[in-house]
């Protein structure tokens, strides 16, 4: 039996007085590519920041790697691309090989200085992300698709067990986003890691991701793509047209 | 009079001590700050400062001593009102920020209205820097450089993705207070140096300066330290020899550095852009 990376169990979270989630309970096995899909609104990035700490539940339990998430010191295993990619303050004047490294330095103990063998696995992560001649420049002086190339960077570079990217290849030009997508690929089959992937792009969940979690406050669907793909259910909640695009690519 | 005599006055060296290590604290903190978009918390806490001040004058108790802890724990407010409240920064400094005008103001004028010694705070005058505020200075900046060497990557990654950094596991609540309190223990000594109403200015020009031509975070907070060295020992010096208010003349330093760094960039660029035509 695969080892469970997330547990979730009768989550609920309010903001204000109004729910954002409600009563949800799914498990991540060690391996499963998940598409976490649903409208704007409907707390798919209130859930991860939830399932990474960063947010309090109002009910419920969620573990990581069967610790409690509040509780869980080795976050070394967990990598994590956040959804404002325009968050920061483009003048910020740090160099793309900076950045990266600011991926390492949650599995160093304190000063948390890094030392030669550092500044090999980052030149590997500035490598994959096709970066590395670039890694000199400061963030605010490059486009939008190479920012968020050194954020991706950034989350790869402690090589973790568990990926949750939340719209990463928004600012992406279709090349780098298929190359990308095809490097996520490559991460879940070749080196096991865990994914979490949400995105709007129902072709490319259909495409890759071995399992989807449709979210819309509850969870209308989660389970592999036969169940969804058969179910008459799903097809007059999404519409044929929606369903078919998702299972169509799914071969 | 020679540089030798200038430097052979007691008030000049302490000046030149204490406005030293001050701008070392403004110029290293108001990188972090700027960056964090919480420029005017300086401002912000400059004008509670002016209603400890007033506490302190009314109550005849010398207003370093009150305005420290009461500085601090308006910080505290501050990050408070922005994680509880759902306030933004610039709101909730405007908050803290008023409420300390109108405290001093209320003050004040029950203790019969604005003296010489209210107005001496609010112009600064760091010819008058006493022993005491000497060694607070060279020990704070001490620690606030202290903290910043050994926890650079924390600070780094908190001040440019909060989120990130909490996923990380850092405790980014640490950090901020860590910084929101030097903020607080400096923008009250540094309203000896330049006086209330300049204090952000400290704060945020040798950080700008240092933006206009850094390549890295580790050479802004070393360019924004020269710079608010260079601003202050020179700043004291003109006033001096000019017969200037100090405070004024390091401020008005301070905007001749940033200037001449907003030249050196455009020349730069220039001279690339011509390069690769």
């Amino acid at each position: 039996m695969q080892a469970e990376v997330i547990t979730v169990r009768n989550l609920s979270f309010k903001y204000n007085a109004a729910e954002v989630l409600s009563d949800i309970s799914f498990s991540v096995n060690a391996g499963d590519y998940i598409g976490l899909v649903g409208p704007n609104g409907s707390g798919k990035s209130t859930l991860i920041k939830i399932i990474l700490g960063l947010l309090n539940p109002s009910k419920g339990e969620v573990s990581l790697f069967g610790f409690n998430t509040f509780e869980m010191k080795d976050l070394v295993k967990v990598g994590y691309l956040p959804q404002k990619m325009g968050s920061f303050n483009p003048y910020f004047p740090s160099s793309v090989k900076e950045i990266v490294a600011l991926g390492l330095i949650s599995k160093k103990v304190f000063p948390r200085r890094l030392n030669k063998s550092d500044e090999t696995v980052i030149d590997r992560a500035l490598k994959l992300m096709n970066i590395h001649d670039i890694k000199d420049k400061l963030i605010g002086d490059l486009s939008g698709g190479q920012q968020q190339r050194a954020l991706i960077a950034r989350a790869l570079v402690n090589e973790p067990e568990l990926l949750i990217l939340d719209e990463p290849a928004t600012a992406l030009d279709p090349e780098t986003r298929e190359n990308f997508y095809s490097l996520l690929h490559e991460l879940n089959h070749g080196k096991k890691v865990t994914i979490v992937l949400v995105t709007h792009d129902f072709g490319t969940i259909g495409k890759y991701a071995s399992k989807l979690l449709y979210l819309d406050k509850k969870i209308i669907f989660y389970g592999g793509f036969d169940d969804f793909c058969l179910s008459h259910d799903m097809r007059q909640f999404f519409g044929e047209a929606s369903q078919h695009l998702i299972c169509h690519r799914h071969d | 009079m020679d540089i030798i005599d200038f430097l052979n006055y007691g008030f000049i060296q302490r000046a030149l001590i204490a406005g030293s290590f001050i701008a070392l604290l403004c110029s290293t903190l108001g990188v972090l700050l700027v960056l964090r978009r919480l420029s005017l918390i300086g401002d912000g806490l400059a004008h509670v400062t002016f209603g400890s001040v007033a506490l302190g004058l009314v109550l005849k108790i010398y207003p370093l001593y009150i305005s420290i802890p009461f500085v601090m724990l308006s910080s505290l407010g501050i990050l408070k009102l922005m994680e509880r409240a759902r306030v933004f920064g610039d709101a909730a400094i405007g908050i803290v920020s008023s409420l300390g005008i109108a405290g001093g103001v209320l003050l004040a004028s029950k203790a019969g209205g604005f003296n010489v010694d209210l107005f001496s705070y609010l112009f600064g005058n760091i010819l008058s820097v006493s022993e005491a505020e000497v060694y607070i200075s060279i020990v704070l900046s001490a620690s606030v450089l202290a903290v910043i060497f050994f926890n650079y990557h924390e600070i780094v990654s908190v001040t440019f993705d909060e989120e990130f950094a909490k996923a990380s596991g850092i405790n980014t609540k640490k950090i901020n207070t860590i910084i929101v309190l030097f903020t607080a223990v400096t923008v009250v000594l540094t309203m000896r140096v330049v006086g209330i109403m300049l204090t952000s200015a400290l704060l945020i020009l040798p950080a700008v300066t240092a933006f206009q031509i850094a390549k890295g975070f580790k050479y802004a907070l070393i360019i924004s330290a020269a710079a608010g060295l260079f601003s202050v020992i020179s700043g004291i010096f003109f006033s001096f020899i000019l017969n200037l208010p100090a405070g004024a003349t390091i401020v008005i330093m301070n905007f001749l550095l940033f200037i001449i760094a907003l030249i050196c960039k455009y020349n730069f660029r220039l001279k690339r852009h011509a390069l690769m035509i």
